[in-house]
């Protein structure tokens, strides 16, 4: 991959697949690593983050004789999201604007 | 490293961290394995990485985390902070506890040892203050001119004796923490940027 990921960014898509349905750690992790390069060390400490300073919240629900943890964003999150949709949109703007892709304007 | 053998070990790594912090970790590791599929005996560190690696990672993330929150606070608050890491750094290295432990245990004594030496040194100082002021009380009494004078003199040299002892006691003491909350910030530092 050429381009790096940031913190904020891997918030935002976390929370984006989050947003759009409840989800557990494999699948969660299955959804990023088809776009990006991380490991899942990488990506469990940023859900535990996300749900200690309550963008997320959890559950548990019996799946096979076991439990699976989904993942659900919380209204604070959505907001966090919306914000972050906003940034990227102004930001990705702005650097197409730089390399000369596709402009929105 | 099968899914149980690495379990065990990511728990042991895991164990200084809060319970809470830990179990939610193990939890997700565990749900993890089992959904992968992996079999009972498959090698599971190719793809997850060692315990040790993913231990690593998880611990940077909340002390890197504990150092941006204390940025605008007070650098008191901050050290704290950092000899926490410190220590937790310590406890991290694949060394045995029993020796944490003791390395533990032999940083406290010396330090509280040198706390003793520091109190005995400015009680040291005081006393000799004192006794240089009796003999410059002394030559009051003292009967003739000269011996009069012998007395002023030498208790002023006296407490300015005592008066050094505990100048230099409180200057080195100084520059002994100034250097040590150094050290101790450098290698933590170093700590969080390996990690």
């Amino acid at each position: 991959m050429t381009y790096q990921l940031t913190a904020p960014l891997l918030d935002a898509c976390v929370l984006g697949i989050v947003a759009e349905s409840d989800a557990y750690g494999y699948t969660l992790t299955q959804k990023v690593q088809e776009v990006v390069d991380i490991s899942e060390s990488t990506l469990y400490p940023v859900l535990r983050r996300l749900q200690k300073s309550e963008y997320l919240t959890t559950y548990d629900q019996p799946f096979e004789g076991r439990n699976r943890r989904y993942y659900s964003i919380t209204e604070k999150g959505s907001e966090l999201l919306g914000f972050y949709r906003k940034e990227w949109i102004d930001y990705k703007n702005k650097i197409d604007r730089l390399i000369g892709g596709n402009v929105d304007e | 490293m099968n899914k149980s053998e690495f379990l065990k070990a990511l728990s042991k790594q895991l164990k200084l961290l809060p319970k809470e912090d830990r179990e939610d970790a193990l939890t997700f590791y565990t749900e993890y394995l089992e959904d992968y599929g992996f079999s009972e005996n498959e090698d599971v560190t190719a793809k997850l990485g060692t315990p040790k690696e993913v231990a690593k990672n998880m611990i940077a993330e909340i002390t890197m985390k504990h150092i941006d929150s204390n940025e605008e606070k007070k650098s008191a608050k901050k050290t704290a902070t950092i000899v926490w890491i410190a220590i937790i750094s310590i406890f991290s290295l694949p060394i045995s506890l029993p020796i944490a432990l003791c390395l533990l245990i032999v940083v406290l004594a010396l330090f509280i040892s040198l706390l003793i030496l520091f109190i005995s040194l400015l009680g040291a100082g005081l006393v000799v203050m004192t006794a240089g002021a009796a003999v410059f009380a002394s030559g009051l009494i003292a009967p003739g001119i000269g011996q009069k004078l012998v007395c002023f003199g030498g208790g002023m040299v006296v407490i300015a004796i005592g008066l050094t002892l505990c100048f230099l006691t409180v200057l080195v003491y100084i520059l002994l923490i100034r250097l040590a909350v150094r050290i101790i910030k450098k290698s933590a530092e170093k700590k969080v940027k390996k990690a």
